[in-house]
């Protein structure tokens, strides 16, 4: 069933290290190639990845492990750098706005038009890159015929780091950081020439302050909308092959593209984090090149790979496992629906009662619900990269803080798929409150492993487009979807929610302390329980993981990734702290070295929402022999009662002397947040 | 209460000694200080003993100004003695509560009585150490002394001391033993005892060992904690003891043993307070303590009638429900008398222990597995509290913070309010799947809206649960019934809340893990707490004590107001907590002396959450003297580790002279582990 690709008739691969694709407006965009040596004279399709990373060093070492792979089974494999990024001229203002949409349609222009080029093109990208190949695809250029998206989103605003439920995530700043210092990278004087200063000062002098730009959208509005697909779904024809990993932030996209798309489709969901599946954790991983260039050989080759006989939705079925911030791998099993949704999937209802989630209703109870803030410190990240501990760890510890509902020790094993919902009556003692629900699998000793969680800004419980303050004391009836999961709950162990009424520092908490009660009456979790199919013992297994050797870096010095969470008892705050630094790499083929180090800290008081602090600084060098360059970028975000307050500053130096200073000082309106 | 009138303008009428050599039979001379009424030796009176290793010169001079002068206006002769090889005293101090201590007592006593303004009654009194030899000096029975007022003290050095409870070993034995490592190793004062203050220290240091490792060779109640434990012939003491402590200090239970036990007359008083004198008391209500002391110094060294016979047996502090914090400046309450102890008035209500439920009937026993991440506990606040600096987050925190890593048993929200008073006893079915484990019991008042108050709590080495004299290994898989006696208390659940249960196989950093991560089982239905109820009707009020009086303390002039930190911190990619606990009380002059003080202590625990081997604890200590011609400072470091079989300590100590080294030692020691 599962028909290798074509891997025998590998062919010798060129790199181009780079090539400059000139725009109509004269942008010239910088791309590295890899193609077969002689493709020009036996044309091949063409496969995107188009992205602001830094092809020249930033995704050098993992680029090296793929394309050339794909390169060597017929392909011309392109890496492009988004205007305004690595070599490419210009200034990136925004996250995936209509431009860089619009450069990439001329991209796949100028690809057809190459001699080595079929006129068939693909699509691949993992996160920026799986967002546009999305929307590239719903631009419906006539060259594209399929894409593979891995770790992205359909929905801007329901599904990316900036919101969750209506609520403020964290990362929403601690991304926009990221981007900040990315955005202030020089190009190399090696590709561009003296024309680096230029293009270098024309980025500093104009790059945005993203998180000024997305604090002026907390509400679903038109800013989010554009480049979200959901929007309609029949914009995209080109077969889409989405695939995310049930540790990452963004696995949701996966089950609702399937739902949505009306073209050819296919989803995979693994183990993973934020990681292309063949070097992702926590494992196993899987022979993703093999898996893909089946997926390419039957869409831009015709060739017959037998993937679209395949079942279209393919899911790791996690096991339960001692919870820990980082697996190696997570146990589990490949199984399969051949459509979703899958009627093999119904809801089971379980009913709130005190301290309890039964069969049936049980009396009515009024719980009240006034969590710590920082109840979220073992969350794991919003969006984990798995190599370092980012994941959830034991949940008692914040179970303890929140108000639970377990069912009886199991009596046969539960196993779900798809989007736990939970329905409740809930009142506030504020206009503004918010709502975590996780959902645990804890075994008979105690331990307890968080198998999905959702929140909800209950100012948004109508409406993400038209949040409306709740009347306190007003008991209203609200619906959380959890994120998608995929796991067995074992015979003998319990199925808790665990309800708190923050998430920090997942996300902002909301402005006052709202004590919140929750009234069991009516309150029901509808479990998506998927019944055992015997198909799933038969599903082909993925070739082994595969790649290719690693790009020559010297490391320059011992990387760390440091976490800690420090309780101050006398203050009662909590304060978490991360401290990265790459220890710098040396790229031997292009004799660059390069830097990045990070802290990021997260403060809060017990009971003090406004205490809420995020403090980030990166610090990024760039060098080659007396060509030195270092970027220095810190952001603090702080909230009063009706704002956020932005401080941020740039620098950037040349060769130690500091050729510019920007400084930031914004405040932007709380709305209903 | 007492006729005559208390004496404010203290000191006017108090002459001060500075230093009073005390000779010892073999030649040895021990430092006091004296406050004399300024007529004694027209008109003899009682002694008043505190005798002590913390230094009467520079250590405990203000508290010792603000009690005793008040007191010796009051016509009394007070001593505070340096013990032999602390302070200015001379010989060696080699342990705590040694014989050599209690026999030089003896002498001090005689030499008391038979000084020209001393009448030849003496009375002993003392807090903590104090507290301790002044019942191991009783059941000496020197003639002389007359009554003991024992503050905070045990009767049983293994139970209720610093180093073990319910035979598990606590963090104190490392945070109480490496301050004590330090205390032994501090010089005389030169302006006390002349040039020779150098070669004195450093006779000092050559003895010092790290007495948390000395300690562990006696892991068991053996002869060495018999030593010095009173409740091995209680009938021993003949003379009246006034037993004090607070809810708050690690030391209350020695209340309620002495005042069930002693044959001669006895009163207790428990109030709010941590590890501190009554008049100092924190948290808040301190009350007029020495008031009261003065009044059994009259009844039984002066033979005036004060009544105190007649005052109930038991003067209790009923704590109020509060919301857990880590520091109350006060706690709601009210004063109660219990006429006997123990009393018919308090009855046993039991609970079983069902699923997730306490309540009056068992259900059908079912087997609860317990596994508690080994830093179950981090909610447990310090096993004594000093009440220092009154900013120190010593109690325990909001319980939630430990019921997540434990079995919960939860009555129902109550209808009307229970009081108990004294100790709650749990008696567990239970089974362990590894030959050595723990339990701790909790008993929390939990409010409506989920926040837990711990009201009581005890522990129990299951190796220890039918001796602590002979431990056993448990059987794997055996099922065992064992008694768990917690802390005593004295505390109000009102209407609408619920009492909860907690039990838990880790109680860390107050408890040093057992060797090997067990799961135990519990049957509930079977497992049952009895709570030693006083219903309403038999609560009975005590008026207020005066409020406090003591003298003006000494002046001091904070040349740093030093800090009290607490932190934990969670470091995500070891998996590994760390507890860190920072004491500095400052640099302050002391302005009469001219010697200036700094001290500070930072003990710090780690362990990572499923193994027992990574659990670590170390405690610094630095103490530092100024003068103008005097510059003294130690530095001492203990480090505690384990593996399965060993507790494992390596400890330095470091002396500075004028700022160079004089001074520098380390040690290893390998303990095996003994059921522990």
């Amino acid at each position: 069933m599962n028909k290798p690709a074509n891997t025998q008739a590998s062919r010798a691969v060129r790199e181009i290290e780079n090539l400059f694709i000139t725009l109509r407006d004269g942008t010239r965009l910088a791309a590295k190639i890899w193609l077969p040596e002689d493709a020009e004279r036996r044309p091949v399709p063409a496969i995107l990845e188009y992205l602001p990373y830094r092809k020249r060093d930033g995704t050098a070492g993992r680029d090296a492990l793929h394309h050339p792979f794909i390169a060597a089974h017929g392909y011309a494999c392109v890496r492009v750098d988004i205007r305004g990024t690595g070599e490419s001229d210009g200034v990136l203002a925004d996250e995936y706005l209509k431009l860089e949409q619009d450069d990439c349609l001329e991209v796949l222009e100028w690809l057809e038009q190459q001699p080595w080029c079929t006129g068939d093109c693909g699509m691949i990208g993992i996160s920026w890159g799986g967002f546009n190949g999305l929307q590239v695809a719903a631009r419906r250029p006539k060259q594209l015929k399929a894409i593979v998206t891995i770790c992205s989103t359909d929905d801007r605003y329901a599904d990316d780091i900036h919101t969750m439920g209506g609520c403020q995530l964290v990362d929403n700043v601690a991304w926009a950081s990221t981007m900040f210092t990315l955005l202030s990278y020089p190009p190399d004087p090696a590709l561009v020439g003296e024309r680096w200063r230029e293009m270098w000062l024309e980025r500093l002098e104009n790059e945005p302050l993203l998180i000024d730009n997305w604090l002026q959208h907390q509400r679903r509005d038109a800013f989010w909308k554009h480049g979200s697909v959901c929007e309609n779904y029949g914009d995209i024809t080109a077969a889409v092959y989405a695939v995310g990993g049930w540790a990452d932030g963004y696995s949701n996209a996966v089950p609702r593209l399937l739902s949505g798309l009306k073209g050819p489709k296919k989803g995979l969901v693994g183990p993973w984090a934020h990681r292309y599946p063949h070097f992702a954790e926590p494992g196993p991983r899987i022979g993703f090149l093999h898996e893909i260039l089946r997926w390419w050989d039957h869409w831009l080759k015709g060739v017959d790979t037998g993937i679209m006989q395949e079942p279209e939705y393919r899911v790791w079925m996690e096991d339960w496992v001692p919870p820990a911030p980082y697996y190696k791998e997570r146990p589990g099993r490949w199984v399969a629906e051949p459509h979703w949704p899958s009627p093999n999937v119904t809801m089971h209802d379980y009913h709130l009662a005190p301290g309890r989630l039964g069969a049936k209703p049980g009396p009515n109870a009024e719980l009240p619900v006034v969590s710590p803030l920082g109840i979220g410190m073992l969350a794991g990240h919003w969006c984990p990269y798995g190599l370092s501990p980012d994941l959830p760890g034991d949940q008692r510890d914040e179970d303890g803080k929140s108000v639970l509902f377990d069912t009886a020790p199991l009596e046969a094993p539960v196993e779900i798929l798809g989007a736990a919902e939970i329905e409740l009556d809930v009142a506030s003692e504020k206009p503004q409150a918010q709502l975590c629900i996780r959902l645990n699998d804890v075994a008979p000793d105690g331990a307890s492993l968080r198998v999905s969680y959702g929140l909800l800004n209950l100012t948004h419980r109508e409406s993400h487009e038209q949040p409306t303050p709740l009347e306190p004391g007003k008991r209203y009836r609200v619906r959380i979807k959890l994120n998608d999961a995929a796991h067995a709950f074992p015979r003998g162990h319990r199925i808790r929610i665990a309800i708190s009424s923050s998430y920090w520092p997942i996300a902002w908490p909301s402005p006052e302390m709202a004590g919140l009660v929750l009234s069991t009456e009516g309150g029901v979790l509808h479990l998506p329980v998927r019944a055992s199919r015997a198909e799933d013992a038969g599903l082909a297994a993925f070739a082994p993981a595969e790649t290719l050797p690693p790009l020559a870096v010297t490391r320059l010095g011992k990387p760390k990734v440091h976490e800690t969470v420090e309780r101050d008892l006398i203050a009662g705050k909590t304060t978490f702290t991360t401290d990265e630094d790459d220890g710098g790499v040396r790229h031997e083929a292009i004799g660059l070295e390069v830097r990045h180090a990070k802290t990021e800290r997260f403060d809060i008081l017990d009971s003090d929402p406004l205490s809420a602090k995020v403090e980030i600084v990166h610090s990024h060098t760039v060098g080659r022999g007396d060509w030195q360059v270092s970027t220095k970028t810190a952001t603090t975000l702080t909230v009063t009662a009706t704002e956020f307050v932005i401080h941020a500053r740039l620098d950037a130096f040349e060769g130690g002397k500091r050729v510019i200073t920007r400084n930031w000082d914004r405040r932007h309106r709380r709305d209903e947040v | 209460m007492n006729d005559a009138p208390i004496i404010t303008d203290v000191a006017d009428r108090v002459r001060t000694v500075e230093l009073q050599w005390i000779p010892m039979a073999d030649g040895r001379r021990l430092a006091a200080r004296l406050w004399l009424p300024r007529d004694a030796e027209q008109n003899p009176v009682p002694a008043i003993l505190e005798y002590i290793p913390y230094r009467r010169r520079d250590g405990t001079r203000l508290r010792d100004e603000e009690t005793h002068s008040w007191v010796a206006a009051q016509g009394y002769a007070c001593a505070r003695v340096d013990i032999t090889g602390s302070g200015d005293s001379e010989g060696l101090l080699r342990d705590e509560y040694v014989k050599q201590e209690q026999d030089d007592a003896l002498e001090i006593i005689a030499w008391l009585a038979s000084q020209p303004w001393c009448s030849g009654s003496v009375g002993m009194i003392g807090i903590s150490w104090g507290g301790f030899n002044g019942l191991q000096v009783a059941a000496r029975r020197p003639p002389a002394l007359k009554a003991v007022v024992s503050i905070a003290s045990t009767v049983d050095r293994y139970a209720d001391d610093a180093h073990f409870m319910g035979g598990c070993l606590i963090a104190d034995n490392m945070d109480w033993g490496g301050a004590f490592f330090a205390y032994a190793g501090l010089p005389p004062d030169p302006a006390m005892v002349g040039a020779g203050w150098k070669k004195q220290w450093l006779e000092r240091l050559e003895i010092l060992q790290p007495f948390p490792a000395l300690w562990l060779n006696h892991q068991r109640r053996d002869a060495f904690w018999e030593h010095g434990s009173v409740c091995e012939d209680y009938a021993a003491i003949q003379c009246p003891v006034l037993s004090v402590s607070g809810w708050a200090d690690g030391y209350t239970a020695a209340v309620f043993d002495l005042t069930e036990n002693l044959k001669v007359p006895c009163k207790g008083i428990v109030g709010p307070w941590g590890h501190l004198y009554p008049h100092r008391g924190v948290p808040a209500p301190a009350i007029g303590f020495l008031q009261e002391c003065v009044r059994w110094w009259d009844r039984w060294l002066k033979g005036k009638e004060t009544k105190v016979e007649s005052d109930p047996t038991l003067r209790l502090w009923l704590q109020y429900g509060v919301t857990p914090r880590a520091h109350y400046d006060h706690r709601p309450g009210r004063w109660i008398a219990v006429d006997r102890w123990p009393s018919s008035d308090v009855e046993e209500r039991v609970l079983a222990l069902n699923p997730g439920t306490a309540s009056a009937t068992a259900e059908k026993t079912r087997p609860l597995p317990l596994c508690s991440p080994l830093t179950t506990g981090l909610a447990g606040g310090e096993w004594c509290a000093y009440g220092l600096g009154k900013v120190a987050p010593e109690m325990p925190l909001d319980q939630r913070i430990d019921d997540a890593g434990s079995l919960v048993f939860d009555t129902e929200p109550l209808t009307e309010a229970v009081t108990v008073v004294g100790s709650t006893v749990a008696t567990l079915e239970i089974a362990s799947d590894k030959p050595q484990a723990m339990i701790c019991v909790r008993v929390s008042d939990v409010a409506p809206d989920g926040a837990a108050t711990r009201v009581s709590y005890g522990v129990l080495n299951l190796s220890h649960r039918d001796s602590h004299a002979a431990p056993a290994p448990l059987e794997p898989g055996k099922k065992y019934t064992i008694r768990v006696v917690l802390t005593e208390a004295a505390h109000v659940f009102a209407a609408g809340q619920r009492i909860r249960i907690s039990l838990s196989n880790a109680y860390w950093p107050m408890v040093w893990p057992s060797p090997e991560r067990a799961t135990l089982t519990v049957f509930s239905g079977e497992s049952k707490v009895a709570l030693p109820v006083l219903p309403a009707s038999r609560i009975r009020s005590h008026p207020d004590f005066p409020p406090v009086a003591k003298a003006t303390p000494l002046a001091r002039t904070v040349y740093d107001p030093g800090a009290e930190t607490r932190h934990v911190i969670y470091d995500v990619d070891a998996d590994r907590t760390v507890v860190r606990n920072s004491r500095n009380d400052g640099v302050a002059r002391i302005d009469d002396i001219g010697t200036t003080v700094a001290y500070r202590k930072v003990k710090e625990f780690a362990v990572a959450r499923n193994d027992p081997s990574t659990t670590e604890t170390t405690v610094t200590v630095s103490v530092h003297y100024t003068r103008e011609d005097w510059d003294a400072r130690l530095e001492t470091r203990i480090h505690m580790t384990c593996d399965r079989d060993h507790f494992i300590f390596h400890s330095d100590v470091d002396a500075y002279d004028g700022g160079e080294r004089c001074f520098s030692r380390s040690f290893e020691h390998r303990v095996k582990r003994d059921n522990m």
